[in-house]
């Protein structure tokens, strides 16, 4: 990695000259299985780093340090300031991409290609930085590969003039449109991938994640392509796309993957979020079909924790089954909820501090008594068992109480360990008990009494002719400053746990976090993978809030 | 002359017998899990009077009681092990860790039965606060401790129904040995230590179970409670020689003389049972210093992997490193029964020989126990094989060795395997591999 980059051999010269394409995807080939495609590298990267300015607050100085530095350093290193090599290199289209396996069985490799003004100014920053580097410089276009042979199969298929991506049907169809300026598109093969995988997405999930995953990976299964875009907005990046098929797609004989999606390519009203939400988390399930299809969906081990767990679940509901009463009298999985959350036990509180879990499932009216009967029975159940558990393994503390309170006019079930008056401060246990809340036509269980309260205030606030927003898909929001917030709360568990499991010192450990703090607190991401006719989108995006 | 007294004298150097690396390293090895070349050679300049001064003071490193109340939140064991570990290779107090190191072999509580992290932690945090005080307020500590208590019943132990368990191993284990108390004594002293119990996993005197009435203990008659039980038990002569014996079994050597027993439970009875007074004259001695101390116990697997990162002068990932320690039979905060763990000749057999050796060359050729510096780093000033072979050679064994182990480790260094990538991971496994390697 010593010597000067040596550039390939000119290309023998053509006796009649050949147009330029505009695009530089016409030298990749058909079935190219991963393009990234930034139609102006300057404004992309330019966009990318002032999304970083200012430096997030809280930000260690160390971290901020390098990051000032970073310009230095550039120029230290070639000679020329970020934006100077940025102009020299990326000053039009770039694209990185893999090429496809070659006919003799050598391995996809990736290249990029790069519009340029001025090769000898590149020739020279390469020579500066003293690296071997495979590129080649001709006609205004830079490419570069992994390896001079890999980048000779790339100088190759170029001069040979077969036919290239511009021309496959997959990229031609893809509806991502790529704005002049400020973004990335993306495309992926999907057929080639499965190709090369010989084994499907849904299939190579573990079964734990199926419910979750399922319907996406089952859609990557069915599609040919993957198109995507990147759009660098003013406070932010916003990924979008689409996937060409719908969970709908698949063999017969398949997995029922899309009996998973209740409400598919349909918009559903979901609950609001309550005061104080730091993330929000609306799934599109059909819990019925998934526990009656589990066989199917899952593998062996899998379903039968599923059996396990459908005998224990009617055992302590009683009289009412759970996949035939249970779940048809609600919309599960709801709405989760993470949100802030009052002290549950008094003024002594455990050291860790977390937010509440809540779940808000609207109830359908089918035998909705005996499903609240059910509930409320499943809960001393619960009591009942985890006190036993609890007893068997010592834990402290032990006994877990049914009590009802009225708070707020809402009527809540809740199990409690009691007040603490122990010595010091309580474990951790105690920020975790279950309350039940029925209210305003909704199931509402959570981690602790206010969460549930919030939850059943947030529906209440509701005008009465809205029945809460609209949602399509599967949507996940995610506040930054939420989730900071609790991570700083924790800050001595978690720079102490990281001593122990990375090594190093807890000064380091301390910043390790702040900085994650620092960035974390400073944006904010949204999450929407919604199916469509034909085709399933997503979208998702990542904000910087505060500057 | 091997008089009592005269065995406790403080040690003087001398020409023949200079306070020298092997001296300075023995000290840092036994008060302190060793420590790196420089400060060895840094203890060698101040002299060995500063140098035992210095273990008893405060050295480089983290604050690790400031973390106390995070790491009780663990409810893990893994991680509790973690920070032990932790508090081990960084800790300022060098001493003070050896000392509660020592009292959790000696106080052995496992939570495999008192299943908390939290409890488990919070015993050891009463050896940090009193290990090097007196004997007479750290046994009282331990007999309220909740750990204890869970783990040998007596929060089962009641008016009318005495449990036995925590009073027998009092007697045999922690503090007079077989043959200094009698079953009636043992049975008395359950009843006094009665209606000592636990609530929200603290220590709760339950008045009402409480058997107040008259016992005799010891010859002694009166209505006894668990401190008087404690208080008489420190002052038995039997007591004196039974701590002294642990004391020089554990800094000094295996198999003390009844001399040197003899010698250190008077020192020990003349200070008023000050654990910290009493180790300051042991660590002086002609005794510690002397070539029947010096490298006569075998390394427990908490002392290898300790050990070795502090000699390296390194860091390391702590959780890793209790892994291996546990892998090769010593699990911190899991000792196998109340007698502790076997240790010396019990630490070596054909299996653990092999994980000892595949750990060094783990922990030498980096990996997950992140070594930091690297070993090549530690050895770029060292570019002959002579001189590398050398430097591992006081690196680990305070260059000393036999002339046949240091020709076998030079002729290794000049060898192929020691060369190249790995090479000097390689070296240092094979001195790591010597009998001397093995040796505290």
């Amino acid at each position: 990695m010593a010597s000067a980059a040596q550039a390939a051999p000119a290309a023998p010269q053509d006796t009649q000259q050949r147009p330029t394409p505009r695009e530089l995807t016409a030298y990749l080939p058909a079935d190219t299985p991963l393009v990234v495609d930034l139609h102006d590298g300057e404004a992309c990267v330019r966009a990318l780093w002032s999304l970083a300015e200012p430096l997030p607050r809280g930000l260690p100085q160390p971290a901020a340090a390098v990051m000032r530095a970073l310009p230095l350093l550039v120029k230290g290193k070639t000679g020329m300031t970020p934006e100077d090599l940025l102009t020299v290199f990326a000053p039009g289209q770039v694209i990185a991409a893999y090429f496809p396996a070659g006919p003799d069985g050598q391995e996809p490799f990736p290249v990029v290609m790069s519009r340029v003004d001025d090769p000898e100014e590149i020739r020279r920053v390469v020579k500066r930085l003293g690296v071997k580097l495979p590129i080649h410089i001709q006609d205004r276009i830079l490419t570069l590969s992994n390896t001079r042979r890999n980048l000779e199969r790339a100088l190759r298929f170029r001069r040979e003039g077969k036919a290239s991506l511009l021309q496959d049907r997959r990229y031609i169809e893809g509806r991502a449109e790529l704005k002049p300026g400020r973004s990335v598109r993306f495309y992926l093969n999907l057929d080639y991938v499965r190709r090369i995988r010989q084994r499907g997405f849904f299939e190579a999930l573990p079964s734990p994640v199926r419910l979750l995953a399922g319907p996406l990976a089952h859609v990557l299964d069915t599609a040919s392509r993957l198109d995507g875009r990147l759009d660098f907005l003013p406070d932010g990046v916003a990924l979008s796309g689409h996937v060409d098929a719908s969970p709908s797609g698949g063999a017969k004989d398949g997995p029922p993957v899309a009996s998973l999606l209740r409400h598919g390519t349909n918009e559903r009203r979901v609950p609001p979020a309550p005061e104080g939400t730091v993330a929000s988390l609306y799934l599109d399930r059909d819990l019925e079909a998934f526990f009656k299809n589990a066989d199917r969906l899952l593998d062996e081990d899998a379903a039968t924790n599923v059996k396990k767990f459908l005998t224990g679940a009617n055992q302590v509901l009683g009289s009412l089954d759970f996949t035939e009463g249970l779940l048809p009298a609600l919309e599960l999985p709801g709405a989760i909820f993470v949100t802030d959350t009052a002290p549950e036990y008094g003024e002594a509180q455990p050291r860790v501090k977390l937010p509440a879990f809540t779940l808000v499932a609207r109830m359908t009216g089918h035998e909705e008594r005996a499903a609240k009967r059910a509930l409320v029975r499943a809960l001393g159940a619960i009591g009942f068992i985890a006190t036993n558990a609890r007893l068997q393994n010592k834990q402290y503390p032990v006994q877990l109480r049914m009590r009802t309170q009225t708070r707020d006019r809402y009527q809540l079930q809740y199990l409690t360990y009691g007040d603490w008056d122990g010595p010091g401060r309580p474990p951790t246990d105690l920020n975790f008990g279950i309350t039940l809340l029925f209210a305003h036509g909704h199931l509402i269980l959570s981690s602790t009494r206010d969460g549930a309260v919030r939850a059943a205030t947030a529906i209440n606030a509701l005008p009465a002719e809205s029945a809460g927003r609209a949602v399509r898909g599967d949507y996940l929001r995610v506040t930054g400053a939420g989730v900071a917030r609790y991570f700083h709360e924790n800050l001595g568990i978690l720079a102490l746990d990281r001593v122990l499991k990375e090594g190093g010192t807890l000064q380091q450990a301390n910043q390790f976090w702040d900085g994650a703090i620092a960035v974390l607190g400073a944006l904010e991401a949204e999450v929407n993978v919604a199916p469509g006719q034909g085709d399933t989108g997503f979208r998702l995006s990542l904000r910087r809030v505060s500057r | 002359m091997n008089l009592p007294a005269n065995l406790l004298a403080s040690f003087e150097p001398t020409a023949d017998d200079p306070f020298d690396l092997a001296k300075a390293g023995h000290l840092l090895r036994r008060a302190g899990f060793g420590g790196s070349l420089e400060e060895r050679e840094g203890l060698v300049t101040m002299g060995v009077e500063a140098a035992v001064d210095r273990m008893f003071g405060e050295g480089p490193g983290e604050d690790v009681d400031t973390v106390l109340e995070d790491a009780v939140e663990f409810s893990d064991i893994q991680r509790a092990r973690a920070y032990r570990f932790w508090r081990m290779l960084r800790g300022r107090h060098r001493l003070r860790e050896r000392m509660s190191f020592f009292w959790h072999g000696h106080f052995a509580t496992s939570n495999q039965k008192v299943k908390s992290a939290r409890m488990m932690l919070g015993q050891m945090a009463t050896f940090d606060r009193l290990g090097l005080g007196t004997f007479d307020e750290l046994l009282l500590a331990v007999s309220r401790d909740p750990a204890m208590v869970r783990w040998l019943d007596n929060d089962s132990n009641v008016k009318g129904r005495p449990n036995e368990n925590y009073p027998r191993e009092l007697f045999e284990l922690f503090t007079l040995g077989r043959g200094n108390y009698t079953e009636d004594d043992i049975k008395e002293a359950a009843r006094a230590f009665t209606g000592w119990h636990l609530r929200h996993e603290a220590f709760h005197f339950r008045s009402g179970a409480h058997d107040s009435g008259d016992k005799q203990v010891f010859g002694k008659r009166g209505r006894f409670g668990g401190e008087d039980i404690v208080a008489m038990t420190v002052r038995r002569a039997a007591s004196a020689r039974f701590i002294a014996r642990k004391l020089l079994e554990f800094f000094v050597h295996p198999e003390p003389t009844e001399e040197e027993i003899e010698a250190l439970g008077a020192a020990y009875r003349r200070r008023g049972r000050h654990l910290g007074n009493t180790l300051e004259i042991l660590l002086r001695s002609r005794l510690f210093f002397s070539s029947r101390a010096y490298r006569s116990r075998i390394k427990s697997p908490v002392d290898l992997t300790v050990s070795l990162v502090r000699s390296l002068g390194a860091g390391a990932v702590p959780l890793p490193l209790a892994d291996a320690a546990a892998s090769m039979g010593q699990a911190l905060l899991e000792p196998p029964t109340v007698e502790g763990w076997h240790e010396e000749r019990a630490w070596i057999s054909s299996a653990t020989w092999l994980l000892r050796s595949n750990f060094a060359g783990r922990l030498f050729g980096g990996g997950a126990m992140k070594l930091e510096p690297s070993v090549d780093e530690l050895f770029k000033d060292h570019a002959t094989p002579r001189q590398r072979g050398e430097h591992g050679l006081r690196l680990l064994l305070d260059g000393v060795v036999s002339d046949d182990a240091r020709a076998k480790i030079h002729a290794f260094a000049a060898g192929a395997a020691a060369q190249g990538p790995g090479g000097t991971a390689a070296l240092l496994q094979a001195i790591q591999c010597l009998p001397e390697g093995q040796m505290l």
